[in-house]
């Protein structure tokens, strides 16, 4: 494959003054504690933490280090306000998860409906949203936020903390295997609106489940949702993450994932991301029980202005733990993808075994993709490789295709499901390999304009 | 049935092809020889449509209708076939599903329905068990990880599939043990028909012992040279190029 480098692009600076985008934020947080006079104390505390945090430190930019290809601040300066529900919500299809055997929860604008959900008699579950159950928690729940540091460790959660409207806790029982998967559905219905969803899901020993996220909006004014999940896989526990974001172009999204893992605890991950104008997934994954192993997998496809940006820190606290990263997207028109994987490898943590490959395809000259692998190594017995390409397809396969009859688009189209299904593959059980590869697939039917255009460079 | 007149071409502004003319008749096997570097690729490629492969000068009449400016899918849907001397690699695709798309996509281009999955499954393996070409090897990716031998098959099992009208064999010998070699004639042979010209591109005589052409032409710096019967072939075989180039210079 050539490799075509990214042109670099000049630094703008950041000119409006900071307290003036965050102030309708800060005011917003102000009136959910006028409302929501009634919550616990410890809610309240964690409220007033997450508020304060985030007034501390306002929205990421690029003076950030870990923010320095995608500046958050100039997208929140639109004229959002909260989202508090709606009264009858009504159900958006997730296209790719149709026909699909789950337990379906949905999110309308960041409060969960249960109108709306489909649970399935699953043993071995425990499902409890913060506001169905507001007066009424359960101790681990109730524990879960109070004891929490990482709601409040940085501005876009502690915002979440302070904003959110509901949250919904999953919690698989000790050994507990779930025959069918659990599938949040996040919808965006509310135009020009900000919400803020907090999902926790925790796997106790030896327990085997599946979670989906779709992603997925009926909105006309562009919105933004701040999320935020974390993850607790126990001692041999093992949890397979799937993503789908298919959500409108204009919309925003940042998700802030937390994941811990026990002594032989398994993690895997695969996200499809073709939605949202501006797609943020910032994980932190943390491997503290030896033998650990995290596979974090991704594809994007990307159109118009979307930007989407993958930024990954997988910690090897004890060792023998296994880490893989992969990332590889198509960036067509002015679209722009990053990746930044980081792997910090603690004093002690012997035995670790860590790989991040990114690879991406540029389809048009004015398309963006960086890369950025970070090691930090502080243990002795390691065996750690990253690589990243940034290329185009293939001239001398494209014309084999096309000697053989195949059309220019549909030839490129192979091409490219080929390049991402390599990602999907060997990520999760072929049931629900199944409907990401129909995501991949529907995407490209939808965009042979977009993958024409510009294109072909000789 | 194709006709090429003077043709001029050049790969990135230089000129490869200098006045080539040649005539290829229904059902007849032509054999195109020449030493390195006399312009034998660059002709399979101007003739399949490969993009950087520029014609100046010249034209080419395929049944009555100009190539030039046709695009490569266009070309193949109306019968143009070139068996590469190298054929790609492509991870990902496997080779069945790329069979299915390109055949389809060729009834398509000529407004014949596309045939369903069965009534294919079934065509493909009937002319792949001739060419030894396994079920196995049909779910494999295309081409990857194929033996010389194994990527040369699948050539002519396309070839044999799609059925060209005007089928250009780039030194298909290349790369082939004598088994391998005798397979892939013996494929090519069968596939020899009233209908269906060849031109078929060598270096070596040693291919046109097992597919045996009606004419032989020299090409050398960018033209045909001489032309004569198989025994052609024979004779430079025997006296090397250089005796034929310097004679007829």
């Amino acid at each position: 494959m050539s490799v075509q480098m990214a042109p670099k692009k000049a630094i703008l600076s950041v000119a409006a003054s900071r307290g003036d985008i965050e102030k309708p934020y800060l005011e917003a947080c102000d009136r959910v504690f006028d409302e929501n006079g009634s919550e616990p104390d410890w809610l309240k505390k964690l409220r007033r933490a997450g508020k304060e945090r985030f007034k501390a430190h306002g929205f990421p930019h690029r003076r950030v280090e870990a923010w320095k290809y995608t500046d958050l601040r100039p997208r929140m300066k639109a004229p959002f306000s909260l989202a508090l529900g709606q009264e009858t919500p009504q159900t958006i299809v997730a296209t790719a998860f149709e026909g699909i055997s789950a337990s379906r929860l949905i999110i309308n604008d960041g409060v969960f409906a249960p109108s709306l959900s489909s649970l399935m008699e699953q043993s071995g579950v425990e499902l409890v949203s913060l506001k169905q159950s507001l007066h009424d928690l359960p101790d681990w729940v109730k524990d879960y936020l109070e004891l929490n540091t990482w709601l409040t460790s940085s501005p876009m959660p502690a915002l979440g903390a302070a904003l959110m409207q509901d949250a919904l806790f999953m919690r698989i029982a000790k050994d507990a295997v779930l025959d069918r998967p659990l599938h949040v559905i996040y919808q965006t219905t509310a135009n020009a609106a900000h919400y803020h969803t907090k999902c926790v899901v925790i796997l106790e020993q030896g327990a085997k489940a599946t979670l989906i996220e779709s992603h997925v909006s009926e909105n006309e004014q562009a919105s933004f949702h701040n999320q935020g999940i974390e993850i607790e896989v126990g001692d041999d526990a093992c949890l397979d993450h799937i993503v789908v974001e298919g959500s409108a172009e204009e919309n925003l999204h940042v998700t802030s994932l937390n994941a811990r893992l026990a002594q032989r605890a398994r993690y895997t991950a695969m996200s499809a991301v073709s939605g949202g104008g501006l797609v943020r997934g910032d994980s932190i994954i943390t491997l503290e029980g030896k033998g650990a192993l995290a596979q974090v997998n991704g594809v994007y496809m990307l159109v118009g202005r979307q930007h989407c940006d993958n930024t990954i820190v997988i910690k090897h606290a004890a060792p023998d733990c296994e880490s893989a990263q992969v990332f590889q997207g198509v960036l067509t028109e002015n679209s722009r993808g990053v990746f930044q994987g980081k792997v910090i490898v603690a004093e002690g943590a012997d035995g670790t075994d860590a790989h991040q490959l990114s690879r991406a395809l540029l389809l048009s000259d004015k398309a963006e993709a960086d890369s950025k692998p970070e090691l930090e190594i502080y243990a002795d017995d390691v065996k750690c490789s990253h690589g990243a390409t940034i290329g185009e397809l293939d001239k001398d396969s494209l014309f084999y295709l096309r000697s053989r009859g195949i059309p220019l688009g549909e030839a490129k189209a192979l091409l490219i499901e080929a390049f991402l299904d390599d990602v999907v593959e060997g990520a999760a059980t072929q049931e629900l390999i199944a409907p990401v590869k129909k995501h991949i697939s529907n995407w490209l039917k939808e965009h042979e304009s977009q993958i024409m255009q510009e294109g072909l460079k000789t | 049935m194709l006709e090429i007149k003077n043709l001029h071409a050049e790969v990135g502004g230089k000129e490869i092809l200098k006045g080539l003319s040649l005539s290829i008749g229904d059902g007849e096997v032509h054999a195109i020889m020449g030493p390195n570097g006399s312009g034998k690729s660059t002709l399979s490629y101007v003739l399949s449509g490969r993009e950087g492969y520029e014609v100046r000068q010249g034209d080419i009449t395929y049944c009555g209708e100009s190539l030039i400016g046709m695009l490569p899918e266009e070309r193949a849907a109306k019968g143009v076939f070139l068996a590469f001397q190298y054929p790609l690699e492509i991870p990902g695709v496997s080779t069945m599903n790329f069979l299915r798309t390109a055949y389809n996509a060729q009834l398509k281009a000529r407004g014949v329905e596309e045939l369903d999955a069965a009534s294919f499954l079934r065509m493909v393996r009937a002319k792949a068990d001739l060419l030894k070409v396994s079920s196995e090897m049909l779910k494999r990716p295309l081409n990857v990880g194929f033996s010389g031998g194994e990527k040369k098959r699948n050539e002519i099992l396309q070839m044999a599939l799609f059925e060209p009208r005007l089928a250009i064999l780039d030194e298909t010998d290349s790369g082939l043990d004598i088994d391998a070699l005798k397979l892939v004639a013996d494929g090519v042979n069968a596939l020899r028909a009233p209908d269906r010209s060849m031109l078929v591109i060598t270096h070596y005589q040693r291919l046109l012992d097992y597919i045996i052409p009606d004419f032989v032409h020299v090409l050398s710096n960018g033209r045909i040279i001489k032309s004569g019967g198989k025994e052609l072939a024979l004779e430079l075989e025997r006296d090397g190029y250089e005796s034929i180039v310097s004679s007829a210079a």
